[in-house]
């Protein structure tokens, strides 16, 4: 057995021999933050998942490392006027890991199945506005929806919307996220949940240049200490995520890189507007004063984030910047003042219990004092303040008054910022309006820019929903936090996303 | 004492099962809704109650209970929310790692703290005493994921000797057996010092040196002994809570034990894993006690079982 086999070599080890295992320099070895759920990303919600699996399981629409759209199983891709007929191109030769041909049925096969709401899987409600799927030939897709829905390029190029082997679905069944079949560089080889998933080279990959590393192994390593000592230690060749407060241990080794872009992820404080202070737009404006951006980016994110200039990160597609966020202590003041608050009102701010959750909520009870605003904050555990938040929600009888949080729109639109987010229909629980804001504009302009695909007038709808929110302030804009990792220098093609995926499919050495 | 032996057996039963109605009533009186959970902060309410429908989630609770019962009474620990996988399964493997890491970690603390315990006792007030319970008081101190990391620092990053984490080869259980057992090995050595330095004081000590024994008979054979009942106590109640895993140590050495299974098990409020996983704690203790109940037999003959 291995494991006896081994011990031979590890009492040598033990008696202080130094020994060191030369890496092999054709396999990539990589540490991720968070456990594997499921290979499945069409039931997942786990960047994790849609990490890993991205190398097994292809897209038809991909992202760049700037959430820009680039082909992947299509070559091209448009929407009609009335934005209910979306058309796609598919690319010809390729073959599933199995021998199946990539083609109309293989994806329709994967649409149906997203699009069929009785399977309870954790995405379908992507493509909830799907009615049919229709394959005029062997190498196009029409999607036809129920309804107008503009945003939907972006939702095919969502990470979950991978497509199966036809033959692996049909075989496996729900399974199937156990064994994922699919087009991509690497072949899912092996997974012993908690430990590790291994990828290793499709050496019929249809872009003969890739890959050009033979196994990929992934940790699911929880511990960030624990992951930066196995890049230093050479164990893996990249750490996804590296906590911003251990980038310096990381840079100062020397061999390593630290890689950094800004996020999609904009962190809030909600205030609750239907308490009766917070429907005072110049409550709402004193606080988003009071709070000095900047230094919260320094003291939460040890500088390692960017103070946002719009509800939407630069990265999410049509935002627009609405200029600088100031902070001015005495302007706040006198709008307090001119409110009537010039002594301030208790409240109680809702966070998370870990280490940036408690220093988010310190800070802010820290900047709220300074306009006589008495903070109680209440830092909960994950599963309590989830459950408080969005599975026992009363609008009406809400307990907070603040509510921190952060939104990253998957689909990289801001269509899927700013409808959850600011939307009448996004109030929580439904999905995760925290402020209980509602603007008929802001409602009117979402939706209108859902009724086009044209890229035109959907900017124009989003630059209008952007300014009156930015104007209306129902939430204290807080950061975007960079999304950083570290590499091993030498390795190329492995980076992080700005919605918090990863990518690696282009790995290869120097 | 076989009867005995096979009456404390039959007495688990019971205990067992009061033991069961708490592990449901305490999970699931903790707030957090798993469905939400598994689909994660940014879901909409409707994938939410996807998940929840194909989950069973909204079946009474008082059915689940029943449900969990019956399961359990015919040995099927249930399926885990999270992944799908029968929850037998997924502790079988976790069980061994965390088996070995208690073993080796019990191993090293108990040899280590009875030699400290005894040595310390008898150059009682000498300097070599008081730099052995500075190390314990030190031991007990020390936060325990603090340790594994300046070890992993040290020894896997700095000199590149051991792996960092991870359970592919025996050595890996160096550096989190070492972390686990500081504490253990800490509370052995002044359990055993205490001991040794009660017995000492008895007669049959006196009259053992007044033949002329020598010392070191004395001390390890007759004073020993005798302080061993206590520490053989001590010793089986820490390899009850090893054997629970350590979810910090599993945690820092990314071990792929009962611990970590727990920690991820309660995170995303995986009711059966939690069950199973604690009704299997109580089972190891209560096996554990016995069976340090029937130790005491050979290390003492003058107790007997009835």
């Amino acid at each position: 057995m291995k494991f006896f086999k081994r011990a031979a070599f590890s009492a040598a080890l033990f008696a202080g021999s130094m020994l060191s295992i030369p890496a092999v320099a054709a396999d990539l070895s990589i540490a991720m933050d968070q456990i594997f759920q499921k290979m499945d990303p069409h039931n997942s919600n786990y960047n994790v998942d849609y990490s890993a699996a991205s190398g097994v399981l292809e897209r038809l629409i991909g992202f760049d490392k700037n959430m820009k759209l680039v082909p992947q199983l299509a070559t091209s891709w448009e929407g009609s006027d009335d934005a209910k007929t979306f058309t796609f191109k598919l690319r010809e030769g390729v073959k599933f890991h199995d021998g199946t041909d990539f083609n109309a049925a293989a994806v329709k096969a994967n649409f149906d199945r997203l699009a069929d709401q009785s399977r309870n899987l954790a995405k379908n409600s992507l493509f909830k506005v799907v009615d049919k799927v229709e394959t005029p030939d062997d190498y196009t897709v029409v999607l036809k929806l129920k309804e107008p829905f503009g945003a939907m390029i972006n939702t095919v190029a969502h990470p979950s919307v991978v497509i199966h082997s036809p033959k692996a679905l049909e075989e496996f069944g729900k399974d199937v996220e156990k064994h994922p079949v699919g087009t991509g560089p690497f072949k899912f080889k092996e997974w012993i949940p908690g430990e590790r998933l291994v990828l290793e080279k499709n050496e019929d990959y249809w872009d003969s240049e890739w890959p050009k590393v033979d196994k990929v192994t992934f940790y699911p390593v929880t511990e960030s200490s624990t992951r930066v000592s196995m890049l230093l230690s050479d164990e893996v060749q990249f750490i996804h995520i590296l906590p911003a407060e251990l980038a310096d241990s990381v840079e100062s080794s020397g061999g390593y890189e630290v890689l950094e872009v800004p996020g999609i992820t904009v962190w809030t404080a909600s205030m609750n507007m239907l308490k009766d202070h917070f429907k005072d737009e110049r409550v709402r404006r004193a606080f988003n004063l009071a709070v000095d951006q900047q230094a919260f980016v320094g003291v939460v994110y040890s500088g390692h984030g960017v103070v946002p200039d719009s509800p939407i990160a630069p990265d999410t597609r049509f935002y627009e910047s609405q200029g600088p966020l100031k902070t001015d202590i005495e302007e706040a003041r006198r709008l307090m003042k001119e409110a009537g608050y010039e002594d301030g009102f208790d409240i109680a701010i809702w966070g998370v219990n870990n280490s940036t959750g408690v220093r988010m909520l310190q800070f802010l009870q820290q900047q709220l004092s300074q306009i006589n605003v008495r903070a109680d904050i209440v830092p909960m555990e994950g599963a309590t303040r989830s459950e408080k938040v969005f599975s026992s929600m009363v609008p009406e009888k809400a307990e907070f008054d603040m509510l921190l949080g952060g939104w990253s729109p998957s689909t990289g639109d801001a269509d899927w910022h700013l409808r959850p987010v600011y939307a009448t229909e996004g109030w929580i629980p439904k999905i995760y309006n925290m402020a209980f804001y509602s603007n008929e504009t802001v409602d009117e302009a979402i939706q209108e820019a859902l009724n086009t695909a044209d890229p035109e007038k959907r900017r124009e709808a989003y630059s209008v929903a952007q300014k009156q929110i930015w104007k209306d302030a129902p939430v204290v804009w807080l950061a975007i936090e960079n999304k950083m990792a570290a590499r091993k220098k030498g390795l190329s093609g492995v980076f992080q996303m700005p919605d918090g995926t990863m990518q690696f499919t282009h790995a290869a050495y120097e | 004492m076989l009867q005995y032996f096979l009456r404390r057996l039959a007495a688990l039963v019971p205990v067992l099962f009061l033991i069961s109605v708490f592990v449901f009533l305490f999970i699931h009186a903790l707030p957090g809704d798993p469905a939400r959970l598994l689909a994660g902060e940014s879901a909409t309410q409707e994938e939410v109650e996807a998940i929840r429908q194909a989950l069973n989630l909204d079946r009474p609770l008082f059915a689940q209970y029943v449900d969990f019962l019956k399961n359990l009474a015919s040995g099927n620990l249930g399926t885990s929310l999270r992944t799908g996988e029968p929850v037998s399964t997924m502790i079988a493997r976790a069980f061994m790692p965390t088996f070995w890491l208690s073993v080796c970690a019990l191993a090293w603390s108990v040899l280590f703290g009875l030699i400290a315990g005894v040595v310390s006792a008898v150059r009682r007030g000498s300097a070599g005493d008081h730099a052995g319970m500075f190390l314990a008081v030190s031991g007990i101190s020390m936060p325990n994921f603090w340790l594994g990391l300046l070890l992993m620092q040290f020894f896997s990053v700095h000199l590149g000797w051991l792996g960092t984490s991870g359970f592919d080869e025996p050595s890996d259980l160096i550096l989190p057996s070492i972390t686990l057992g500081a504490g253990v090995a800490a509370i052995m050595a002044r359990f055993t010092r205490s001991a040794v330095i009660d017995v000492a004081r008895e007669d049959f000590i006196r009259t053992a040196r007044a033949k002329g024994l020598r010392e070191r008979v004395v001390i390890w054979k007759h004073a020993l002994r005798n302080a061993l009942i206590p520490v053989v106590t001590m010793a089986g109640l820490q390899f009850g809570f090893l054997l629970g895993g350590s979810i910090v140590v599993e945690k820092v050495f990314r071990w792929p034990g009962l611990g970590s299974l727990l920690l991820d098990a309660i995170n995303f409020r995986d009711y059966a894993v939690v069950q199973a996983e604690i009704m299997l704690f109580s089972l190891q203790f209560l096996l554990i006690n016995l069976a340090v109940d029937m130790l005491y037999g050979f290390i003492n003959p003058a107790i007997r079982y009835k």
